[in-house]
């Protein structure tokens, strides 16, 4: 019974993070029809500014330098767009996931070049990986936090996307984005908030990977990007409701699949994990919450 | 003369090889309704979406209350007091009527004038009040069209150009519509009308223009052109006889 | 002049570049030189085999490397002397261990399995289209490898398999680039090319039309993959060797980079995206103080080299947002100025 619960927080905490990031990638792909393959990126700028604030003050990993984490993927999130995507905004959708990849590559080398290949490391603090009781099982307190700090903010999106002004132009621009500029809403700042909160998203998603890996390097946002992509496909690209299942979904599948496959194919895992989600994928093509498409509507 | 609150001077619209629009020239006067008519594929809704700023304007200036806003972003246009119900309608199906007129208010800074707005327009269109937390998206064309106008209305422009209102709805409907623009008029309001279907568009207009295969073919009186049935055969197909 | 002879002149207009090049550096270059030459028209290959999906019925593909990779080990193990796979590979399912091809059977061979695979995955993947599609090719990346990473009897896992008979050189390369770079214009510009490129744009309006869309794109992602196989086949005959990650994200990515920049809607820009890729690589590399490293493997983005290479890609994007080469061929755009005023 504890086993149960313990792989059902695991799964729900790996799950928490993908769907973040899946979200991420949602609101941005929604506003504009950006895919925003340098999302990986944002996770790793934060988590370098971490290293160099932890480096030069010596403030360890905590509640300093988490804000900062975040902050710097807002701002570099924000300026991403001003800068590279901006001006491939009205282009073919190809050209924007180049123009994104470039990024993405330029942002890693530039790691590269300027702090080093390897991994540097980032002490994490004792208590994120102790155990503690809730009664039914014993848990990390770093699974606990991943669960509750992202249940807060999948609320508090919803809050900004259904209260006020600017959540609303986003929802109404991933419906029709020239209307939302004919009723008076300055376009940039749609997009720009867009951005701000695809950064916020992948900073707090940057702190528990960064935690749970204890070190920065410069490839660390490939893979999350990558299962976040398919999260949100899964789900219903664009849609954020279904990011946040399509996270969950595959964080159980890959915890479904790590405790269930026998150890002599256990390498496989990730193979069955995309058998699944091209079923599932084959069975819905619009995604397990997208909407399907109709005669008549706009096509690929 | 006094200085039209809209002016199109020459203006033409280009997409690529194609010449949607050539060199119209076009006003408004405040408090007046202008029709602008046209058969389909005329180049009406080219020349609003590139008045509103959505294309690009090829050649000419576009001048409101005097200020050339030529090349102002749609935003900028709406700001500056220009409301649109684009053809189609375009409700943001996927949020409720509270929120479309809510996003429709965002141009106007003064909540006391949102407030007054909402309420002036909510008691002009009554069904909006009754589908007030539904999904626009569930409302009949009609209803839609309602909400489209007053979506324009809030931020309390000083013109608006209403594209296609009677496009795809029910006669008894379409006389509904007219009678709500008629009030809009009483009101005082300056209106651009943007409509195929001249006979209605003609009877409430003060000035209509005949726009067709992008260019001005007539400009005058709508009582002129309501009585010219050789203009509206030979141009629309369709007599005015009743 | 007739719309074949037209291609054929267009295809040998947009040869002679790879042609060139290669000719300059067998005359010039050294023998780092010359490899790198040679992975620049495997490069070249790929991307054409790339382009004839992609650029024709436009969906971003990232499966493609799949079938390198199969065709790859296909011709691999069936050509590694029987001695050497005893050692490595022993137990090696259906007795591969025991006999050996010559390197034009095993080619046949591994590009036939490639294809065939790609026409059972083809099936499946031709009925979506836009995003979903793009995602099962990626699924197919990652089973590919995953399975290739851990099937250790027939692949020794992700250790390298050795002892692969370099049968590939620089003229036989060159000349299996020259006729992909034929091929791959010819399948553009034929009835299917044609009407597939015509349903990119409009789905609904093709088949309506009565063009099977879906056949269309099956044709195209098979024959696709083939070149790609073929590619495959000839990398491990020019390394003597192979493991699963030269068949995985970095060659995937740096291959759709090559083909989107060099623009995907013509073989011309997938020959441009390669030929400005690699030489802007090589300047880069000539740049930076380190010691050249021989490309043994895909070159990685590393350092300086990388840094300039994502600013290429993102400015070329900036100004040329459907590629260098537009959306013709180079003798399209050509006639196109000629006939202007």
């Amino acid at each position: 019974m504890e086993y149960v619960v313990q792989q059902l927080l695991n799964a729900l905490s790996i799950g928490g993070n993908y769907a973040l990031l899946a979200l991420g990638l949602a609101i941005v792909f929604s506003v504009i029809g950006l895919v925003n393959f340098a999302y990986g990126e944002v996770i790793a700028v934060a988590g370098y500014v971490m290293f160099a604030v932890f480096t030069v003050t010596g403030i360890a990993y905590g509640w300093v330098l988490m804000p900062i984490g975040i902050l710097a993927a807002v701002v570099v999130s924000i300026a991403l767009e001003r800068v590279a995507f901006r001006p491939v905004r009205y282009a073919p959708a190809a050209t924007g996931l180049l123009t994104a990849f470039g990024v993405s590559i330029l942002i890693k080398n530039f790691f590269i070049t300027v702090v080093a290949t390897r991994s540097k490391s980032v002490p994490t603090p004792a208590w994120l990986g102790q155990q503690i009781d809730i009664g039914i099982a014993r848990i990390q307190v770093i699974q606990l936090l991943e669960t509750g700090v992202t249940a807060v903010a999948l609320l508090l999106l919803l809050l900004i996307l259904r209260r006020t002004n600017i959540g609303l132009a986003m929802r109404a621009a991933a419906r029709d984005f020239d209307m939302v500029r004919m009723v008076g809403i300055n376009a940039n700042k749609v997009i720009a908030a867009a951005f701000a909160v695809s950064g916020f998203l992948a900073g707090l998603a940057a702190i528990f990977i960064i935690a749970r890996r204890g070190v920065v390097d410069p490839f660390m946002g490939f893979t999350p990007v990558l299962k976040a992509f398919v999260a949100a496909v899964l789900g219903g690209f664009g849609s954020l409701g279904g990011a946040v299942v399509g996270g969950f979904l595959l964080g159980a599948l890959e915890v479904f699949f790590q405790l269930v496959l026998p150890p002599s194919v256990a390498g496989y895992r990730d193979a069955f994990v995309f058998v699944l989600v091209a079923a599932i994928l084959v069975w819905r093509p619009q995604g397990l919450v997208g909407t399907k498409r109709q005669f008549g509507d706009k096509d690929e | 003369m006094t200085r039209a609150m809209l002016e199109l001077e020459s203006v033409s619209v280009d997409y690529g090889a194609v010449k949607a629009v050539q060199s119209v020239n076009l006003r408004v006067e405040e408090g007046e309704v202008v029709a602008l008519l046209g058969p389909n594929g005329a180049g009406k809704t080219s020349l609003i979406s590139a008045v509103m700023g959505i294309v690009p304007v090829s050649a000419g200036t576009v001048r409101f209350e005097g200020q050339d806003i030529t090349l102002a972003s749609p935003e900028e246009k709406v700001r500056k007091g220009i409301g649109i119900s684009p053809e189609g309608r375009r409700v943001f199906a996927n949020l409720t009527v509270a929120e479309n007129l809510q996003l429709g208010a965002s141009a106007q800074l003064d909540k006391e004038v949102r407030a007054a707005q909402l309420a002036k327009y909510l008691e002009m269109f009554p069904i909006l009040k009754q589908r007030y937390r539904q999904k626009a998206g569930t409302l009949s064309g009609g209803e839609q069209q309602q909400l489209a106008i007053s979506r324009c209305l809030m931020s309390r422009p000083r013109i608006v150009m209403l594209d296609e209102p009677s496009l795809g709805l029910a006669p008894v409907i379409v006389e509904k519509i007219f009678d709500l623009i008629a009030e809009l008029k009483a009101s005082g309001l300056t209106i651009l009308l943007v409509e195929q279907n001249a006979n209605e568009a003609l009877s409430i207009a003060d000035r209509a223009y005949l726009l067709h295969s992008g260019r001005l073919r007539f400009e005058g009186a709508a009582q002129e052109l309501f009585d010219s049935d050789d203009l509206m055969t030979h141009y629309m197909g369709v007599g005015t006889a009743q | 002049m007739t719309g074949s002879l037209r291609s054929l002149k267009g295809a040998a207009l947009t040869a002679m570049l790879p042609i060139a090049i290669a000719l300059v550096v067998i005359a010039l270059g050294d023998g780092a030189q010359v490899r790198i030459l040679s992975i620049f028209l495997i490069n070249l290959i790929i991307v054409v085999g790339l382009q004839m999906f992609m650029g024709n019925s436009n969906i971003v593909n990232l499966g493609h490397v799949t079938f390198m990779g199969i065709a790859g080990y296909a011709a691999a193990i069936l050509t590694i002397p029987t001695t050497i796979k005893q050692t490595i590979i022993p137990n090696a399912p259906f007795a591969l261990a025991t006999f050996q091809l010559g390197p034009i059977e095993a080619g046949l061979v591994a590009i036939a399995v490639a294809m065939a695979i790609a026409l059972v995955v083809g099936v499946v993947i031709t009925r979506e289209s836009g995003i979903s599609a793009t995602i099962l090719t990626l699924a197919l990346l990652v089973i590919t490898h995953t399975v290739l990473a851990n099937w250790v009897d027939l692949t020794r896992g992700m250790r390298a398999l050795y002892g692969v008979p370099m049968t590939a050189n620089v003229w036989s390369l060159l000349a299996a680039a020259v006729v992909t770079i034929f091929f791959g214009r010819w399948f553009r510009d034929s009835p299917f090319g044609v009407q597939l490129r015509a349903s990119g744009e409009s789905r609904v309006a093709a088949e309506s039309a009565g063009v099977n869309v879906r056949l269309l794109r099956l044709v195209a992602w098979v024959l696709g993959s083939g070149i790609v196989a073929l590619g495959g086949v000839l990398y491990v005959y020019l390394i003597g060797s192979v493991s699963p990650k030269s068949f995985y994200f970095d060659t995937t990515l740096l291959t759709l980079a090559m083909l989107i920049l060099g623009g995907m809607h013509s073989v011309s820009g997938a020959v441009i995206g390669v030929v400005v890729v690699t030489a802007g690589f090589e300047i880069m590399r000539f740049f930076e103080t380190s010691p050249v490293i021989l490309g043994v493997q895909l070159p990685e983005f590393l350092g300086l080299t990388g840094f300039f290479l994502g600013l290429i890609i993102v400015l070329s994007m900036a100004l040329r947002p459907k590629g260098l080469a537009g959306t013709d061929e180079v003798d399209e755009s050509w006639e196109r100025r000629r006939k202007k005023p």
